[in-house]
This record gives C-alpha cells, structure tokens and sequence, in this order.
C-alpha cells in the first residue's frame, strides 16, 4: 500500500503545477479584450447584442459565475471561421490561435475541478452484483432509469440518488442473494426431444392449415413470424437449468434465398421477456437438416421460439411464378439442466466451501413433473463464525480494494446480531449481503480521496468493461504495478481482447449513436414495405462489428465518417444494392465498390433509421444529431415560440421548401445554417437507410410499376452549403467536406470518449486535455484504440 | 449499536405520529376517507394522465371560448358531465421541447427535456406526496399502462412505474398468507438495520472523501434517512389490515392491441385506489405504442398513425383510437362522479389532468397542448382558450392542483400563481 500514495502524491503535485500565476492570467485577458474589441464588439457590444451576445462586458468564468458555455461558443465560432463575418475585417489565423489559447487557458484557470465520485449506473450495477456473485438473473428493470449528462448516462449529475431509487437497490440486493441458492435439488441431466409433427397442436395446425403451416417429409414448416407458434412441448425443461438446445432446420423452398430463423428463449406465451439467441441460416434437408447448438439457462416450461426470417418477403398473389419458401424445422432437442452442483457454485461462491456449511430441507414444493420435492435453505453449524468469515471474503470484493477489519466490523455485527434477535443462518446471511450491496463503498466509485492502484484498476474496468476489474487488475493493483503506464497499456490491450469489450461496443454505440432507440419507432407499411425484423437486426449487427473492427484494429475514427468498407449480410447487401453475400447469420467484411455512397456511419441503415421517425426524415434532427454526435457541437435549444415544421407525406411539398422558409426567420438562421447542411445532405437517405432520388408519397405523383402501397414523391434535393461557405452538390461531396475537417472530427469522437470514460462534463476547460488525446493519437492515423489508450493516459483520468 | 437503535425506536415512535393521524379513526371495513378533521368530504385528490403519443387536437378543441362551446368529436362522451371539467387549449410549458422527450417534463416543468445534458426535478404529484403523503398507505402511486413513467423524484429520478394491474391489485389490497406477512415485516425490519448501517458509512465515506459539500454524498445521505422513515411506516402500516373490495384480483391483459380492455382496467384499479383512500396522488402515463389497436377501422400501428403527416387515411385511424381514449376517460369520470365521499362526489375531491406532452404529434412539437382539467373544487364548464404564446405556463395549473391538495404553495417550477381563469370553489 505504500506504492499508491507516492504515486497519488505525484499526481497532486502536477495538478498543482497546473495553475499559473494570477498575473499570466490577467495578461491573457487584456489580449483576449484587445482582439475582441478590433474583431467583434461592433455587433457583440454595448448598441447590438447579435445572438444576444455581448462580448464587451462578458465576465470571465469563476468560481461564482459557471458561463464557461458562453465562451466556448465564442471559441467555436471563431475557430471554424463563421465568426467574425464574411464583410467584417478578418482576424490572422495567428490572432485566431492566440484568442483561443488565451480564452481556453483563463477558462481552465478560473474553474475549479469538480471530483469524479459517482454511482454506479444500473448496467454497470447489474454487471457488477453478476460478477460477484456468479448469478445471471436480470437486475437492470428493476432499477429506475439513469440521467444522462452529454449523451451518456456515466456523469455524475446524471447519477443521482433518492430514497426510490435506494428502496429498488435493496429489493435489487435480495433478487440477486435469492438467484445464489438453488433451492431443490438438480435431476441428472436428461434429454427432452420433441419431433414436431408428433405434436398434437402441431398436427392440428398443419389440418386446419393455420397461419399457413405444412407437413413436409415429417417436419413442421413455418412460413411466417405469426401465429400459431411451432410447438415443442416435448422438450421443454421441467426444471431451472442451463440446457444445451439443438434445433434441426433445413429451408422449404428457398429458391435462391437463404431461409433463416431467429430464435428466442422464454415463456410460450407470457409477455415479452424472451432472450434473443440469435439469427441462424437454416440448411441441408428434411433427412439431414442443419442442427443449430447453443446453451443457454432455461425456466421450467420455458420454450424455443423459431420464428421464420424470409427474405425478399415472398406475397402470394403476387409471386405466383414462385413456390412459397419457408423454413422446415425438424425435432428440438434440449440436455440439462448442466449445472448439476448442489449447493450452486454461486452459493459455494458466496458461503464459501466449508464442512459447517449445508443445505437442510425445509418446506415442500409443489412440481408438475416430480414427487416429494423439497425446498432447501442455507444452514450452518457455527452461524456466528461463518457469517463473519464469509462477509470477511465477499466484502473486500465487492468494495473492489483491501478492507480493513475495523471497517468490515459493523456488516458482520448486522448480520450477527439479526442472528441474536432469532434470524435463521441464512436470512442473517441476506441482511448482511444486502447491506454490503447498499453501501457506499459498493455502490460509488472513485470514492477515495486519492487515486491509488484500486482506483484505476476500477476505472479502466468501468470504462472497458462497464463491470468490476478481473482478478488480473486486483492483481496488479495490489503489486502496485498499475500506476506504471506501460503496464495499463498492456492491460488496455489485454482487455480490449476480452469478450467483455462486447459491453463498450455496444454501450458506447448505443448511447453515442443512439442504437438504444433504435426500435422507437416501425416504418410505416405503407411507405417501406421493404422493412422487415431481418433489417433490423441487420442494421445493429452491421454497425456493432464495425465499431468493434475499427477498435480491434485500431483503425482511424475517420473511418466513422468515410470507410471503403463495411460489415453486411445477405439481407443488408440487399438492402444497399450490393454484390450478394451468402447468409444472414455471419456478418462478412466487404469493400465497397468505388461507386457506392455507402461507408461512414452516417451511411449506415442504423443511424438512419435512429435520426428518422419511421415515416419521414427530417434534415433538422438529423442536422443536430451530425453537429452532436460526428462534430462535437451540439445545437441550442431552438427559441420559444416558432412553430416547428410540419411533415406532410401527401407529396405536395418537400420538407426542403419548408425549411427554406423557416431559415428565413432570422433568430434561426443563425442555428439553421450549422444544422441544415448536414441535414440536406443526408436526405439521400430514407427513413430506412436506402438511398433514394425521389420521396415516397402514399397521396399525390407518379405511379411506380409493381408498387402498389406508395407513388413517386418530389425529388430529393440535397446540395447546400456549409455554414462558412464551402459548397456541396451532394451526399458524398459532403461527405469529403466532414472528412477534410477531420481535426474537429477527432476531437468530438476523444471527447465522447473522455466524456464515457470519466463521467465529467466536458466543455472548454477539458480542450487541453481533448487535445493531448488527438495529438496522441495522431501518432497512430487517430487509431480508435490508441484514443483509448491516450485517455487513460490522460490527467482527466487519473484525477481524484 | 444500542445509540443506533434507541434513534430508530424514536423514528418509529414519531413515524407514527406524525404519519398515522388517522391510525385510531380507521377500520378495516371503511372504505371512505377521513382528513384530519374527520370529515370525509375534504379530503383533496390528484390524479395526473399523459397521453404519449399526443391527442389530435383538431377533433378536441372547440371553436368558441369560454362557456356555451360546442362539444367537439372527443368531448362528446364526456357530455353528460360538462360542468365537471375544463378544456385548455394554447397552453404549454415553456422551454419544454424535444418532442417525446417532453413526456419526462409534463409533471415537472423541468426546461429543455430533450437536451444530452437534461436535468429533471421534482414532479408534482411527488411534491404533494412528500408532504401528505403520510396520510395513506401508498404515498403516492406512480402507473403506467405500457411503459415508462411520469413520476421523478426531487434529484430527478424517475420512479419506476406499476403497469401490471395484477400487482398493483395485490400490493393495494391482498394481504398475503401468514408467511408471506411475516417475511414481509422480517424484510421491512431487516431494511431498517441495514439503512443505520448504510447511513453510518455514507457518513464515514464523506469524512474520508472531505468534500462535505459533495452533491452525491450529500443525496446518499438524505435518501437513507428518508427510506428509513419510510420503512418504518411501511411497517406500521403493514401492521394493519388492508381495504377489501369487492373484486378478484384481475388477470393481467399481456396483448397491447387490447387497448380497451387494457386501459379500462388500469382505470379501474385506480378507481379502486381512489374509492379506498389507498392513495391521493396518481399519476399514469397513458398507452400508446408501435402496436396496431385492435379496434375496428384500425390496421396501422398507433405510433404510425401519430405520424400521419396530413395523411387523412391515417388520421381518421388515429381518431377511432383517440376516441376510444375518451370514452373510457369518460367513463372513469362517470364512476367516480357517482361515487359518494362524505357529502360530495369522488371527482368533486380529484383533480384530474389528462393531456399530452405533443401539442401536434406528427410536427412533434409541444405548444399549444391538449389538456383537459376535470374534477376537484374547481368551477368547470369552459374552454380556457389562451392565444398561443400569451398563456400563462402549464405549470399554473399544477400550482391550482397543489394548492386543492392542500400544499401551500404559490409556486411550481416555471409556475408562478394559479391559473387564474380556472376558478377553485
């Protein structure tokens, strides 16, 4: 432990280092005056406030006065050139420098820190009690829904506490202690097989030809995702468990598709709490269908839901040159339950191995499939002593450092003394679980007043992994090798390498661009009767792995704005009007052809649909998502009182036409003309990510030959111009223009990160710090890994 | 330890008297209220209903102001009870926009909901709980047909809403076998030991950290010590027997397209919840999803259909849904018109509020919202049309209902007094 306050001194000692005199400071500031006086004033003064903006008298920020926001506008208006004006005297780019640095550096100086303790938020506290205790039961629900601050729900005003929210930690806290205790004992593993067509309701479906279903060469096959659901109650589990499932599959008349299936985990008929398994291709035959094999923990009674995935949509009155394709299932099996420990490894895990401790019978249990079963609790022989070892062994973990016995004494009196006032064994057990659980120490990080080994091995795991840090990290925070940076580079790199970076590829997709929202909305059917669940899951699946590929790789983050290539499968190479790709299951790395707007995520289907409604597009949602999220340059709040614009998908009128009136309005101009662009841009693409020429219109236009639900709108118009000035004639100049700004592009994609990885609000007082990440990172091409690796290099990280 | 508990047996001993006063006036077999007073009919109700996927509001607002307007399309099945409600048009919440993420602002007022960096506050219905609460079981109940929340707490968190009827019909009226009971006192027991203890560290962890001032320790704090004494009237309360009704527990409906049944049922347990004085203050957010309505007439899913785009096949679907809405509204409003409290009605004691955070769902915008006020000791009969721009904010109205609550108050959020034309009585 001595390691960790030598290296917390030297941080402190280089924050300290970090303020400047007051007298460099006031220098700044007279420079900072004289440059706005030449440049500025005459519109920003004391006759005109342009943008309600007076730079005159406008105080520098202070402790008491929190108007940082107010000069970062400043700043970025004249650091992308909008401001001064085309007609008013420019500023050198010199000048320009100089005004920025000295407004960043007296911003930086005025604005004291704040610290980086916060709470858990509640992916992070379901990851977290899963570790620990080696359960899976799901925690998140229960759980009120965390704040965001700066898109991301990781800041610390986002996080806060009420009694509510303690009330759901402490039901949160007994689910999880529950979900360690296997209350009956585990039958030996067995086989349940249904072979579908020996299913009453299965024949009975096939007679009555409901929904459309056959019987071909003794499989069931399905044609749609409805009802009625392909029975296989024989194989059903009649226990808990994890099962090993198989599925035997082949396609029915594929033609020359490929006939897949999603398959899904849960009741038969309960509400929507089924598991997602995946999408798999089916193959082979009635004889020798393809066998899809997983393992996955099952309820008893619980089903397999094989729903067909078809695509292109076969329509019967219209395809009626095509025999309809479906898909055969054949028999399902299931083999379990496989956990055959009594007591579960997660109670052994929590009570620990000993001879004192046992599992007693206790009430009986009704079950369908078994006789005489009974319910067991957790008991012991020496109550007193194995609390106070085992609380001695769980809490440690669960504060994530060393714990001094002195601090661990007050859980261990709880729990024994609920044992005194007539508590069994195992409910003293559950209150003193439940009170490490609900503690501060467990429920904050970055709670200690220094930052030492332990807290950076739960920051980097937090960051990473979105869970407390592994055995290796603990490790090495406890040989104190983790203040070294070599060694957090290498375990960056390990931890990238690790499975669990699924957590930050798809959390940090889903909050920097939006994927959690992605099923707000359905396309409506009329205008996209293309879409179907396929695309969906097509559309997560293609921006995930690419994520995933540029941060394995350590690709370029420009790759998020243009790339050559991409991740697809069969339904989404389809769907872009490329070259086709066998199968929906496995998404394969493709380039793209030289011709092809596509690359970049604003090109994918994803962001699309997530910036759309489901009916229309809209350039101004879009236009403020790209200033967000790709610009790092989120627009304000429009002003009260201005009416917003009005879809009409009669055909009349273009969203464009309306705008362009809109932007007439001068208190918008000065938004609208950052927010369109983009916005007018991207309306090359539908509300479903296809790329399109024309609006789809359900009333007024042209009729389409073999499309009846829609006609041909108005065209699409998507040249504009940049708000300082460069023109664009379409999607993919303007495209090249974002890629040409890659210093602003690299910078927000760093300050999304630091924002993710630090939970602190960044804005001017942070640019130095943004600045290190991209100049680190330029070593590299702005490689998205070694962004990473730079921000846990970064002061902001390492800050207490 | 003997310090902590010796603090908790006089949290227990105040819980109870500053949170039961009607401990010794209540039986089992009542099911009418009493304030203080003992009299039944004052006792002030809030019920708080957000449609999320807006209301249309051409086929709500009337033409003409004040008194003799014509009844629209979706005032009709309210007809019957004209002088026991109010419709508002023109009205909003200032700085409240973003479209569907106006929904967490509707009770709250809280400007720019649609902002990365929004910070809720306190919404109304737990502003009034927090301070009379204490007179029901249930402070306040937070419910939800499908999904999502009105609710938010005073550091601005969401309070997770009830939607399944069968579980709220369980927690408000069925007591549970004798073991269920007593792992119910053991756990509300148990919870009190470990929030000393939790309460104990949180003190310890923000003398380590030194930052007295530290926002979030500063909040850990506060809640232990009002969970605390929430559990301990959560135990006093156990202690007695819940209202009994004359109901089963109903079955859940899972299917969405069942918005008739769904919602008809959700009114209902909140009937109950009225009727029993299980709780004062309701708020609910109101269906309203991809799925496609099963009414007749209707084959595009209602999120769609919200999206008409001036489509007038879509919102001649729309309406049919909207209209359903209104019916039922009616319905419950009939019910607890006809239901008897004291000497007055049970929709004289509740102010309702049922509006939408869209003032037009397909523009997404969130001016001129539809809102109905209903019931409570209000003079009804009117449509209040404000110009748009020149209303007073919406949060006047929310001042109007804390003050019939009885919170004295002259102020709420962006609110700045009552709303004026809108008279209590």
């Amino acid at each position: 432990m001595k390691h960790p306050y030598l290296f917390a001194s030297c941080l402190l000692g280089l924050s300290a280092l970090a303020f400047q005199s007051d007298s460099a400071t006031a220098a700044d500031n007279a420079q900072v005056r004289a440059l706005l006086k030449t440049h500025c004033v005459e519109c920003h003064g004391a006759d005109t406030q342009e943008a309600s903006l007076r730079l005159d008298t406008l105080a520098f920020p202070s402790a008491s006065l929190d108007n940082a926001h107010v000069w970062s506008r400043v700043v970025n208006a004249v650091e992308r050139g909008e401001m001064p004006p085309d007609f008013q005297d420019q500023p050198t780019d010199q000048e320009k420098k100089e005004l920025v640095r000295h407004i960043v550096d007296t911003v930086v100086h005025s604005v004291p820190r704040p610290i980086s303790l916060r709470r858990l938020n509640r992916r992070e506290y379901e990851n977290t009690v899963h570790d620990l205790l080696g359960i899976d039961v799901p925690l998140v629900d229960l759980l009120p829904e965390d704040g965001k601050v700066q898109g991301f729900d990781k800041g610390i005003d986002g996080l806060s506490f009420s009694s509510v929210l303690l009330e759901e930690y402490l039901k949160a806290a007994n689910v999880a202690f529950d979900a360690t205790i296997r209350r009956i004992e585990p039958l030996s593993p067995e086989s349940r097989r249904a072979e579908l067509m020996q299913i009453k309701e299965n024949i009975d479906s096939v007679e009555k030809n409901k929904g459309g279903v056959i019987e071909v060469d003794g499989s069931l096959v399905k044609f749609t995702p409805g009802w009625p659901p392909a029975r296989i109650d024989d194989a059903h589990p009649i226990e808990d468990g994890v099962y090993r499932c198989r599925v035997a599959i082949w396609p029915h008349e594929p033609n020359d598709r490929t006939i897949s299936v999603a398959l899904y985990v849960g009741s038969l008929f309960g509400p929507d709490t089924q598991q997602f398994i995946g999408i798999f291709d089916a193959a082979g035959t009635p004889d020798k269908p393809r066998v899809v094999e997983f393992t996955c923990r099952m309820e008893a009674g619980d089903t397999i839901h094989i729903v067909p995935r078809v695509w292109p949509e076969h329509v019967t009155w219209r395809d009626k040159h095509e025999k309809r394709p479906g898909v055969g299932i054949a028999w399902v099996e299931t083999y379990g339950p496989l956990d055959q420990a009594f007591p579960s490894e997660a109670t052994k895990n929590l009570f620990g191995d000993a001879e004192s401790i046992s599992m007693k019978e206790q009430w009986p249990i009704w079950m369908r499939h078994r006789k005489n079963v009974k319910g067991h609790i957790v008991e012991s022989t020496q109550p007193k002593e194995d609390l106070e070892r085992m609380l001695k062994e769980f809490i440690p973990r669960a504060f994530r450092r060393p714990v001094s016995d002195q601090e661990m004494q007050p859980f261990i009196d709880l729990a024994q003394n609920r044992l005194d006032s007539g508590r069994t064994f195992e409910q003293a057990a559950r209150t003193g679980v439940t009170a490490v659980l609900c503690a501060p120490q467990f429920l904050l990080i970055n709670r200690e007043p220094v930052v030492d080994d332990y807290t950076i091995a739960s920051r980097m795991s937090y960051f990473l992994w979105s869970t407390m840090p592994d055995g290796e990290l603990l490790k090495l925070a406890a040989a104190g090798k983790l203040s070294d940076p070599a060694v957090r580079r290498q375990q960056v790199d390990r931890m990238i390498a690790d499975p669990k970076i699924e957590n930050l590829v798809n959390d940090f997709t889903a909050q920097w661009l939006d994927l959690r929202d992605i099923e707000f909305t359905t396309p409506d059917k009329k205008l996209y009767p293309e879409y179907d669940p396929l695309l969906l899951e097509g559309m997560l699946g293609e921006t995930r792995h690419f994520f995933h590929h540029v941060l394995e790789e350590d690709l370029s983050v420009m790759n998020f704005v243009d790339s050559d290539w991409t991740f697809l499968n069969q339904r989404m190479a389809g769907h872009y009007g490329l070259p086709k790709i066998e199968g929906h299951e496995n998404f394969q790395k493709v380039s793209l052809p030289a011709d092809s707007v596509r690359g970049g995520v604003l090109t994918h289907a994803s962001v699309l649909k997530v910036t759309a409604n489901g009916t229309t597009t809209s350039p101004v949602i879009r236009g403020v998502w790209v200033l967000d999220k790709i610009l790092g340059r989120p627009a304000p709040p429009p002003p009260p009182g201005v009416p917003a614009v009005e879809p009409d998908i009669r055909g009349a009128t273009t969203i464009r036409e309306q705008l362009d009136k809109h932007r007439s309005i001068a208190e918008c101009a000065s938004c609208h003309k950052r927010i369109d662009p983009p916005g007018f841009a991207l309306e090359e693409f539908d509300a479903i990510g296809g790329h399109r020429d024309f609006y789809r219109s359900i009333g007024e236009g042209e009729k389409i030959p073999d499309q009846k639900s829609y006609r041909k709108g108005p065209d699409v118009e998507s040249s504009f111009e940049l708000a300082d000035g460069r023109e664009f004639d379409n999607f993919v100049e303007f495209r090249q223009k974002m890629v040409d700004d890659e210093p602003l592009v690299a910078r927000a994609i760093a300050e999304k990160l630091l924002i993710y990885a630090t939970g602190r609000r960044m804005g001017l007082p942070q640019r130095d710090t943004t600045n290190e990440i991209v100049a680190a990172s330029s070593k590299n091409n702005h490689g998205l890994k070694s962004m990473i690796q730079a921000v846990v290099e970064s002061d902001l990280f390492l800050a207490p | 330890m003997s310090n902590q508990l010796s603090r908790r047996t006089f949290l227990r001993a105040s819980g109870i008297a500053m949170g039961l006063p009607l401990l010794s006036s209540m039986a089992a077999d009542r099911l009418l209220a009493k304030d203080e007073s003992g009299e039944a009919s004052g006792v002030r109700r809030m019920l708080a209903i957000c449609a999320p996927l807006g209301i249309h509001t051409p086929n709500l607002f009337p033409e003409k102001a004040g008194k003799d307007y014509e009844l629209t399309p979706y005032l009709k099945p309210m007809g019957n009870l004209r002088d026991k409600f109010s419709v508002i048009s023109g009205i909003m919440h200032p700085n409240v926009d973003g479209g569907h993420a106006a929904e967490k602002s509707f009770l709250t007022g809280a400007a720019h909901p649609g902002q990365p960096s929004f910070q809720n506050t306190i919404s109304v219905d737990q502003l009034a709980a927090e301070q009379l609460g204490y007179k029901t079981r249930f402070g306040s109940l937070t419910l939800a047909v499908d999904y999502n929340s009105l609710s938010y707490t005073r550091s601005g968190v969401q309070i997770p809403a009830e939607s399944r009827p069968s579980k709220l019909f369980a927690k408000l009226f069925l007591e549970g076998t004798q073991q269920e009971k007593e792992e119910q006192m053991r756990r509300i027991e148990d919870g009190q030991s470990i929030m000393d203890l939790v309460q104990d560290q949180t003190k310890k962890v923000t003398k380590k950290v030194g930052r007295e001032d530290n926002q979030t320790l500063d909040q850990y704090f506060t809640s232990v010590r009002e969970l605390e004494q929430r559990l301990v009237q959560a135990e006093s309360w156990a202690k007695r027997p819940k209202p009994e009704v004359d109901r089963k527990q109903p079955e859940d409906i899972d299917d969405r397209a069942e918005l008739t049944q769904r919602l008809r049922l959700m009114y209902e347990m909140i009937f109950l919840a009225i009727q029993t004085d299980s709780t004062r203050f309701i708020s609910l957010i109101a269906p309203g999803g991809n799925e496609v309505v099963a009414l007749e007439g209707v084959d595009d899913g209602w999120h769609n259909l919200s999206h008409h785009g001036r489509d007038p096949g879509k919102i001649e679907m729309l309406t049919i849904i909207e209209l359903e809405e209104f019916r039922l509204f009616a319905e419950l409003m009939q019910k607890l018109e006809d239901s008897k409290e004291g000497g007055r009605s049970l929709l004289d004691q509740t102010a309702i509020l049922l509006g939408s955070n869209l003032g037009n769902a397909s523009s997404h915008n969130n001016t001129n919202l539809p809102i109905i006020a209903a019931g409570g000791h209000f003079r009804h009969g009117q449509h209040i049309a404000y110009e748009e721009g020149k209303a007073p904010p919406l949060c006047n109205l929310l001042v109007s209902y804390l003050q019939h609550v009885g919170v004295e108050t002259d102020q709420f959020s962006s609110g700045t007094g009552t709303l004026t034309e809108l008279q209590a009585i």
